[in-house]
């Protein structure tokens, strides 16, 4: 639904055009500071920088950072809430928070200007592409890499996934996943995948790609974090049983317990350190008409477990006439830069 | 046209005697005005507007007025006319009070001419709602009350006229809209719920015509609590219309299009109704028509409307997408690309866009059906609106993803954008920005340096300082990408720009109150920190960046927290070569007070925040570990009197005497840090010092003497 600015609601009087004013409130972000005493090495580094960093024009033409600290500021004219090394760093306290502010309102009409040149288009074309932010959690995003091994009885099989969008609010991502040595006619393989991620739009029941409630039980319970649902999916909402199981324990876990034992319908992986889903393959990369390959096959599907925090991935194939619990281990390929692109 | 001169002379007559001729008059220019656009065109030209508009007198013939309202509302179809001598002089206060059906000036056995007339206005003011401004003046001089009136005056064609009318003026005029939502009708009920009421009608006309008002309404955001009426009422409305073969037809999809275009579960909804194999079959309908009988046109509009109510349906969600192409009208919508028709192109144009937002139809469908050349074709296009959903689509085009990229690469599309940045009008700048964006994303170092040798960085340094906020959104974002993965990549974008130049703009950037600039921002220093010791300290020697990181590290939004620890973790990232550089940062983001704060971050609320948290302190702690730090040991030297748990690492009651020594035999007795300058950056880092003598001191210790990796 969109939001659009409210105006207060009178029934007698015409509204009026949105005024300009665009009086800056700053707030101030800084954490309190319980203590005085090391005020000064803060400013005295802030100072240290800008004068190392003084061989650049900018810096030297007295950015708005740099004065300040230099000034001898005493202990008496800063305010006794207020300790110095807060005012160094924050810009609502600073000594130069009058020019700050201009900087502000200023920032603040371009603001407003925009969010008016934005209506006015949103006139002249209703039409317009509406976006949709790419999501990301922890290492599933637009761009992460998985490295790893599939293991089908003795063989092992290098695997890279590669994560090509993720659409968090969809309960959505698809990407790659390349694996090397499976057949000879296609020494490295790659599909194209799409993963349901459990949670408020897919469930852990599966009903479909051949899979009944048996198949996603013993693939399910494979992983251990999931443990503790295993009851509830899969032996309907046992809230007695339950009950009776924790009675011994303190009511405050029982009572999260047992919402978590008791609600699958309830669980989100935004809430948890591992996100359950299911991977299926779609067609090959590059060419997605190629169809029958031999040797391989990519009919069936993969449950699914990340664990956020190691970063990890672990899987199970599934298919009705391949070979069961083929293992899939994937780690995250650690990337410390980020680019980003939207769909339009 | 010759006797338009007279018909007017005859309608300028100033003598009241004479009024069925004037009638007579008004009513053969009305004829005319019945034909094509040209003649609506050549009668105002010759200047009948004026005379007309003075023949509503209230005082004259209602009859007369009526005749001359009529002919108004003709000329007033075309969207050519000027509506320019509608808001001159008085001619808008007695239009208006003709809405008055019910008016004192009441004459026995005029009822039907009054309420007729009426319903002409109302449809005259629908017809001239084109700009808030008109908007504005129309409900300025009193139109809604009487509109309300009209509305529950019960007469069907008089409702239809005044919902026509209120749909007018609330359409993309947010404020107006909220005002006329919280007015009353007669018997004190809000207009929402009448309306809604009237959806159900029995006469199509009349439920499209509240259908359109309540989704202009819907669309302003005034009537949030009738939400699920919304869903539940108006959205199968509209779909049911698909079908039916009357005139309601032709406008159902475009209002269908406007109400769901930015809802992503009206979206889903009107999927689940089916609507997609509806639109499908009334495109592919309409095509073998044209085919078949030659007839080319006359179906054009509901082509349109239909392409488009495809596009909005697709915008957001994969399983509509894959339910339009399995509805197998991709192949129509490709033909439609190329229609004579400038709306059905653009219209085609949006349903490819909604499309291309799905990997899978990138890689697969859309290929398959060779969107490639004919979108390339529409490069070309003269028209404003083609051209901006031609660009758009394009920006999904280019994505690695699309195994089209390459080839339209090979088509010379990069030149393509540049010049359409130089000289294109803002919505297609934008787009062209954008799709350079997507085409960088995760792209070789040779497609960047290629690419950026066409574009050129004196040209990306423009746009970082755009007017539009959202082209310098998309060309931080471009920088973003260009400086990402290898130092060489970071290099070119340093002598590209310039780096005084590069962190000017960042600096400038990181005060601005714009979730999107933030982000791109800081990510722009994250890319940067993971480059050469060089990149890294020229982020180091400024001030202002480090301080705007440091506010930005409690901001709001969990993504920019997590953004602001990955330039910290990228700055302290443990490098065994360059252990001294790193030790440099690490002591100088301590003193800004970094490692406080995200100490204080240890318990956000947010997991991925308090993940990203736990590596930073690993940094500060590792440095700690090799170094030592100083106020810490001194803390524990005095028996850490008064500190309070873990709130901070510096201890209350210290001396300095203490700290210095503390710290210098910890460190040399580590025997790790050589005995040169950067025993007195340990030493004025880390402790305690607080007066000038430091102050005078560090700044040769911090930063300035490891000029080591200098170029």
């Amino acid at each position: 639904m969109p939001v659009f600015k409210q105006v207060s609601p009178s029934t007698d009087s015409l509204p009026t055009t949105p005024s300009s004013d665009a009086s800056p409130q700053l707030l101030c972000t800084c954490p309190p500071y319980p203590f005085d005493e090391h005020a000064g090495d803060a400013l005295s580094t802030v100072s240290a920088a800008s004068a190392a960093g003084s061989d650049n024009n900018h810096l030297a033409s007295g950015g708005l950072a740099v004065a300040a600290p230099l000034e001898q500021p005493s202990q008496q004219q800063a305010p006794l809430s207020l300790p110095r090394r807060h005012v160094a760093t924050c810009a609502v306290h600073s000594s130069h928070a009058m020019a700050l502010l201009k900087q502000k309102a200023k920032q603040q009409q371009q603001l407003q200007l925009e969010r008016q040149r934005e209506q006015e288009e949103r006139r002249r074309n209703p039409f317009a592409p509406v976006r949709v932010a790419p999501s990301r959690t922890f290492d599933l995003y637009a761009g992460s890499q998985f490295r790893g091994k599939q293991r089908s009885g003795s063989h092992s099989y290098d695997v890279m996934v590669d994560i090509k969008h993720v659409d968090l609010n969809n309960s959505f991502l698809c990407g790659y996943l390349h694996i090397n040595g499976l057949t000879d006619e296609y020494p490295e393989l790659t599909t194209y995948f799409e993963a349901e991620i459990i949670g408020p739009k897919h469930s852990f029941l599966t009903h479909k790609w051949d899979a009944d409630e048996l198949t996603d039980e013993e693939h399910w319970t494979l992983f251990e974090p999931f443990k503790c649902f295993a009851r509830s999916v899969f032996n309907g909402l046992d809230g007695q049983d339950s009950d009776e199981d924790m009675s011994d324990s303190n009511p405050s876990l029982r009572s999260s317990r047992h919402q978590y034992h008791c609600d699958p319908l309830k669980y989100h992986h935004q809430n948890e350190n591992v996100v359950f889903m299911r991977w299926k393959e779609h067609f090959l990369v590059p060419d997605h008409r190629v169809q029958g390959i031999s040797g391989a096959s990519f009919a069936g599907f993969y449950y699914i477990c990340y664990n956020k925090i190691t970063g990890e991935i672990s899987g199970y194939y599934y298919h009705q006439s391949s070979e069961k619990f083929q293992q899939l281990l994937l780690k995250h390929v650690d990337e410390r830069s980020f680019a980003a692109f939207e769909f339009r | 046209m010759l006797y338009c001169r007279r018909l007017q002379d005859i309608i300028s007559a100033r003598d009241d005697k004479d009024s069925q001729l004037k009638t007579q008059a008004v009513i053969v220019l009305g004829s005319f005005a019945f034909g094509n656009e040209s003649n609506i065109l050549a009668l105002t030209n010759s200047g009948v507007l004026e005379p007309l508009l003075n023949c509503l007198n209230p005082t004259g013939d209602p009859k007369l007025i009526e005749a001359a309202a009529r002919t108004l509302n003709a000329i007033y179809a075309s969207p050519r006319v000027s509506r320019l001598e509608l808001f001159m002089g008085n001619h808008l206060n007695v239009l208006v009070q003709l809405l008055d059906a019910y008016s004192s000036s009441y004459r026995m056995g005029q009822e039907a001419v009054l309420l007729h007339t009426a319903e002409l206005v109302a449809s005259i003011l629908a017809r001239c709602c084109e700009t808030i401004d008109q908007q504005m003046q129309i409900a300025g001089s009193g139109a809604v009350p009487l509109l309300m009136r009209l509305l529950a005056s019960g007469a069907c064609k008089s409702q239809e006229a005044a919902l026509g009318a209120l749909a007018a003026l609330v359409k993309d005029n947010p404020d107006l809209a909220q005002h006329i939502a919280q007015m009353r009708l007669e018997r004190g009920e809000r207009p929402a719920p009448y309306i809604l009421r009237l959806v159900r009608d029995k006469s199509p006309n009349m439920r499209l015509a509240a259908a359109t008002c309540l989704t202009y309404m819907n669309r302003a955001g005034v009537i949030p609590e009738h939400n699920s009426d919304i869903m539940l009422t108006v959205l199968p409305t509209l779909v049911k219309m698909l079908q039916l073969n009357c005139s309601v037809q032709e406008a159902a999809p475009k209002v269908l299009a406007y109400l769901i275009w930015e809802s992503e579960s009206m979206q889903k909804a009107v999927c689940d109704m089916d609507a997609i194999p509806k639109l499908a079959s009334i495109i592919s309908q309409v095509d073998e028509e044209d085919n078949v009988y030659g007839i080319v046109g006359q179906k054009d509009k509901l082509k349109e409307n239909s392409l488009l109510a495809l596009a909005a349906i697709s915008q957001m969600k994969e399983d509509c997408r894959r339910q339009v192409i399995e509805a197998k009208v991709l192949p129509h919508i490709v033909m439609a690309m190329s229609h004579p028709s400038v709306g059905i192109r653009a219209a085609a144009c949006q349903c490819t866009r909604s499309l291309s937002r799905s990997v899978k139809n990138l890689r697969t469908s859309l290929v398959d059906a060779g969107i490639e050349a004919p979108l390339f074709q529409l490069l070309s296009d003269s028209d404003p609106g083609v051209l901006s959903s031609a660009t758009a689509t394009l920006c999904n085009i280019v994505l690695d993803v699309s195994p089209m990229k390459k080839s339209i690469m090979d088509r010379g599309i990069v030149l393509k954008f540049v010049q359409m940045i130089g000289f294109g009008d803002n919505v297609v700048r934008l787009n062209a920005v954008w799709a350079i964006k997507n085409l960088v994303f995760e792209a070789d170092s040779d497609v960047k340096e290629a690419v950026m040798r066409q574009f050129g960085y004196h040209n990306l340094a423009q746009l970082l300082n755009d007017g539009e906020l959202a082209i310098q959104e998309q060309a931080l974002n471009l920088v973003r990408n260009l400086a990402c993965k290898r130092e060489q990549d970071i290099d070119q974008v340093f002598s590209g720009l310039g780096n005084g130049q590069l962190f000017s703009i960042i600096e400038d950037k990181l005060t601005w109150d714009d979730l999107r600039l933030l982000e791109h921002a800081l990510y722009v220093l994250v890319n940067i920190a993971t480059g050469s010791e060089y990149h890294k300290q020229s982020i180091m020697k400024r001030p202002g960046i480090l301080r705007s990181v440091l506010g930005l590290m409690s901001h709001e939004s969990a993504a920019i927290r997590v953004a602001t620890i990955w330039v910290i973790i990228n700055l302290t990232w443990p490098d065994d070569r360059l252990a001294q550089g790193v030790h440099d940062r690490v002591v100088v983001l301590r003193s800004l007070g970094v490692e406080d704060r995200l100490q204080a971050l240890n318990s956000d609320h947010d997991l991925d925040v308090r993940d990203r948290v736990k590596t930073a302190l690993h940094h500060f702690h590792l440095d700690q570990q090799q170094y030592g730090h100083a106020a810490m040991t001194a803390a524990e030297q005095a028996g850490s009197a008064g500190t309070t748990g873990g709130a901070s690492r510096y201890s209350q009651g210290t001396t300095t005497t203490t700290t210095i020594t503390t710290n210098r035999s910890a460190a040399m007795g580590l025997g790790q840090v050589p005995v040169s300058g950067a025993t007195a950056v340990v030493g004025a880092g880390g402790d305690a010092f607080g007066t000038t003598a430091v102050t005078d001191a560090t700044p040769s210790g911090v930063v300035g003497t490891p000029s080591h990796e200098r170029r």
